[in-house]
């Protein structure tokens, strides 16, 4: 059974489309991540999803009921953390943790001393004076606490420290032990990466691509800049390169991780002069979503239609 | 002080007139049109019946508290007469105005961390709050300019209409300065005006006092104000005797006070952190307690600062008005030959002086129900809103304290009047009876505010506030002063609640707490379908 149906959802503000037909489903017990760079729809999804924003079109169901209609009964198996946490100023951070827990019909006093210890919470300061990371903090320990069925992160890593979102994966994890169906929005793909079961590619207010990491294999590919002493005219030709793009007197271009191996063995055979391998960006993969992907996932939106 | 301490000044200042001018815009010609207006409408009236206008506000020394001294020789001539009746008004406007000038340029910045973005991008230490002030002087001097024209397009002596200006703009520019203090003293924007909003209370009661305890002329045909008028930035005001003195040395006092009040602002800058206030952050309780667990809970929380900081003010207030009135039988005695009319105005004035208490609380009010906007555009009310609390549930709570708050601050102010003013003429519960029926108006306007906050979030702030100014000078105190249009002041609420009870009908009254139901209602329907924004 699925946890959270999006058909063809859409959103304007004014003349603008924000989103643009979302379908998206994730099925109950699972982790997905929505990931996506700034400004393409993530957190609208997000905020429409929790019945705060008023979809323009489409359909969205969370537990099989309306997302805007029946938001009060939804809430009730849900546990939301916004990227910028931001409470009331003069409450302190235990007393937000209860307020918030006590709206949600109560508190589970073990969760709640647990959370506050793992991710070593001050509870008696005012929120004001919590830094970005410690609120991001109050607002996990909130909703963990919460012992709901769904979660739903928005950027839940912002200000966190190496050493807390550590953690903050080993608390995701347990909840996914526990069964428990997780959405995380996020814009670095490294984040998703340890945690999802499936990721979910939006841009420009469109789901580009979904699927198992596994399955996007083909998208982990390393970006190559390479100087050679002979000239590397055919390139093209290996397997596994992509996009050559001539760059002064040094070729860049993609490469398969599988493939890397027969790759660098016909560099250095040209005599390699300097080298560079970086990890794909999300912008890497968006850019060649529009040269290439685009077209492939409109054929795959024919083929189930 | 460093020499770079007030580095970027001037650029803070030109950016701050650039983003804010709409605001000073309207300020200028609202000023500009009131003056005019007052100045033109009093004009109209005769010699004698000025003569009789002061008599009757004179002769009561509640109503003193709302008029400005004025000199038996100067009561005919319209410059003099103008300022007799508007002193208080412009003086409350010209210090609402600069306390939001400068919050808005200091301590509003720094809740929006704008400020730290501007500190480090290169502005001086000192540079926000010495903007701010330079901000707040050119305003006021704006406002000088605005006030003087409006004299003198009907007329008035260029000379003493220039003096007259600028007393106002001193006073305004006096504000500045303790906004910014209390910008200092304040952990955020919303306390910072509270504190400042304190501080004109007791400017208004010292200089209402002074008016009070202050000689009246043989005749009721004028009064000046007592010693303690030396005690308050408006009495200093009314000191200045524009047309008649001129005391220009006043000014040395306007300005001695403004530079003490921004002295020990700059002192205070040094003394905490950007974001912070001088007050230190408490270490808090970790855990709530049961009471603040649900959702009116929290919104008592969230309401009660404003509110206790209310709440004494105005029983002092209230106390204060009656005390004032008290007198009312030793009034009637001194001037029995005034006759029927006068002893009838006599009774009326306790509840003239709710209803202008009404007036005051409705800004409260205002600003109780905004704070759901606050919420909204502050970002707690995702997270509430994303737990299983209803929209309408959520809103109730806070709708109910708002109206709970003012109408209790209102019957807090006529229940303390009418302890003092009861053992000598009027009965106390009439004096409640007599809040009820202003409330009715508030209760109106609270219910149109909800209504736009759900309507309309975004501008809800600038439009309620537009409304209550205009609700407030064409409602039954000030309409008939400026000698508005019928239709105009009709448009009011509160010229539709009458001052004394046997005036008022019950079904006008039940009208009034039921359109304000309606309008709330609208605005409960409209919450519910509408987008959260920021």
């Amino acid at each position: 059974m699925n946890a959270i149906e999006i058909r063809n959802l859409t959103k304007y503000y004014g003349e603008f489309q924000a989103l643009k037909g979302i379908d998206l489903d994730i099925k109950q017990g699972e982790v997905l991540g929505l990931i996506g760079p700034n400004g393409a729809g993530k957190t609208t999804t997000v905020r429409i999803l929790l019945g705060l924003l008023k979809k323009s079109g489409g359909s969205v169901k969370v537990f099989g009921k309306d997302a805007w209609e029946d938001s009060v009964e939804i809430h009730e198996r849900l546990a939301y953390v916004p990227d910028d946490v931001r409470l009331w100023p003069k409450l302190t951070g235990g007393e937000v943790i209860d307020f918030l827990a006590s709206l949600r019909g109560g508190i589970n006093e073990e969760k709640r001393a647990y959370y506050i210890e793992r991710f070593e919470f001050d509870p008696n300061k005012q929120c004001r004076s919590y830094s970005k990371g410690n609120r991001q903090k109050l607002g996990l320990i909130a909703a963990f606490a919460a012992d709901t069925d769904l979660i739903v992160f928005d950027e839940p890593t912002g200000g966190l420290d190496p050493l807390m979102s550590k953690v903050f994966q080993e608390c995701v994890a347990e909840l996914k032990e526990e069964g428990k169906t997780i959405l995380m929005s996020s814009h670095i793909l490294a984040d998703v990466e340890k945690l999802c079961d499936r990721v979910a590619i939006i841009s420009h207010g469109e789901i580009v691509e979904t699927g198992t990491l596994d399955a996007m294999r083909h998208m982990k590919r390393n970006l190559i800049t390479v100087r050679t002493k002979k000239p590397l005219s055919d390139l093209s030709d290996v397997e596994g390169v992509h996009n050559v793009e001539e760059n002064g007197e040094a070729l860049s271009f993609q490469a398969d991780n599988e493939k890397i191996d027969d790759i660098i063995r016909h560099l250095s055979a040209h005599g390699i002069q300097s080298l560079e391998i970086a990890p794909p960006t999300l912008e890497d993969l968006f850019m060649r979503h529009y040269e290439e992907g685009y077209h492939k996932s409109e054929a795959v939106r024919d083929e189930k239609n | 002080m460093k020499r770079t301490d007030l580095k970027g000044t001037l650029t803070l200042v030109l950016h701050a007139l650039k983003v804010e001018w709409p605001r000073y815009a309207i300020w200028f010609f609202g000023m500009f049109a009131l003056m005019v207006i007052a100045t033109y409408a009093n004009g109209q009236f005769s010699g004698e019946e000025m003569r009789e206008l002061v008599i009757l506000s004179v002769g009561e020394p509640g109503m003193r508290m709302l008029v400005s001294p004025i000199r038996p020789e100067g009561i005919e001539d319209i410059s003099r007469f103008v300022f007799f009746r508007f002193s208080f008004v412009i003086s409350i406007l010209v210090a609402i105005m600069s306390v939001q000038i400068v919050n808005r340029l200091t301590r509003l910045e720094e809740d929006t961390k704008r400020a730290e973005m501007v500190a480090t991008s290169g502005a001086g230490r000192y540079a926000q709050l010495f903007s701010a002030l330079i901000v707040g002087v050119l305003v006021n001097l704006a406002i000088a300019f605005a006030l003087t024209l409006g004299l003198v397009v009907n007329g008035v002596e260029v000379s003493g209409s220039i003096v007259a200006g600028l007393s106002y703009g001193a006073l305004g520019i006096v504000f500045a300065g303790v906004a910014a203090l209390t910008a200092q003293l304040s952990g955020n924007a919303s306390a910072s005006s509270g504190l400042s909003a304190i501080v004109f209370l007791a400017v208004f009661v010292v200089n209402a006092l002074s008016n009070v305890t202050g000689n009246v002329h043989e005749d009721a045909l004028g009064f000046e104000s007592s010693f303690l008028a030396w005690f308050s930035p408006m009495g200093w005001v009314q000191e200045v005797y524009p047309f008649d003195d001129r005391n220009l040395w006043i000014f040395f006092l306007f300005a001695g006070l403004f530079v003490l009040l921004s002295f020990i602002a700059f002192f205070l800058v040094d003394k905490r952190d950007v974001g912070r206030g001088i007050l230190p952050d408490k270490r808090g309780r970790g855990r709530a307690p049961g009471w603040m667990k649900k959702p009116l809970g929290l919104a008592y929380r969230l309401h009660r600062g404003a509110f206790f900081g209310w709440l004494v003010p105005i029983a002092f207030v209230g106390a204060a008005f009656g005390a004032a009135t008290g007198d009312l039988g030793e009034t009637f005695e001194d001037h029995e030959f005034f006759g029927e009319a006068f002893t009838e105005a006599a009774r009326e004035m306790p509840f003239i002086l709710i209803a202008v208490a009404t007036m005051m609380v409705a800004f409260y009010a205002r600003l109780a129900l905004l704070r759901m906007r606050k919420e909204e555009t502050d970002g707690p009310l995702d997270n509430v809103l994303s737990t299983p609390l209803s929209r309408t549930k959520w809103m109730a709570s806070h709708v109910l304290l708002a109206v709970l708050g003012s109408f209790t601050l209102v019957m807090t102010m006529a229940f303390f009047q009418g302890l003092v003013v009861a053992e000598t003429s009027s009965d106390l519960g009439e004096q409640l009876l007599g809040g009820v029926i202003q409330y009715g108006a508030l209760f109106m306007l609270a219910g149109l505010v909800v209504m736009l906050f759900g309507l309309i979030p975004k501008q809800a702030s600038a439009v309620s506030l537009a409304v209550l100014l205009y609700a407030i000078l064409a409602g039954s105190f000030f309409g008939p002063i400026l000698d508005l249009p019928e239709f105009m002041k009709n448009l009011s609420p509160y010229t539709h609640a009458k001052f004394l009870p046997e005036n008022a009908s019950a079904l006008r009254v039940l009208t009034m707490y039921g359109l304000g139901i309606a309008l709330g209602a609208v605005g409960f329907i409209a919450f519910r379908k509408r987008n959260m924004v920021f």
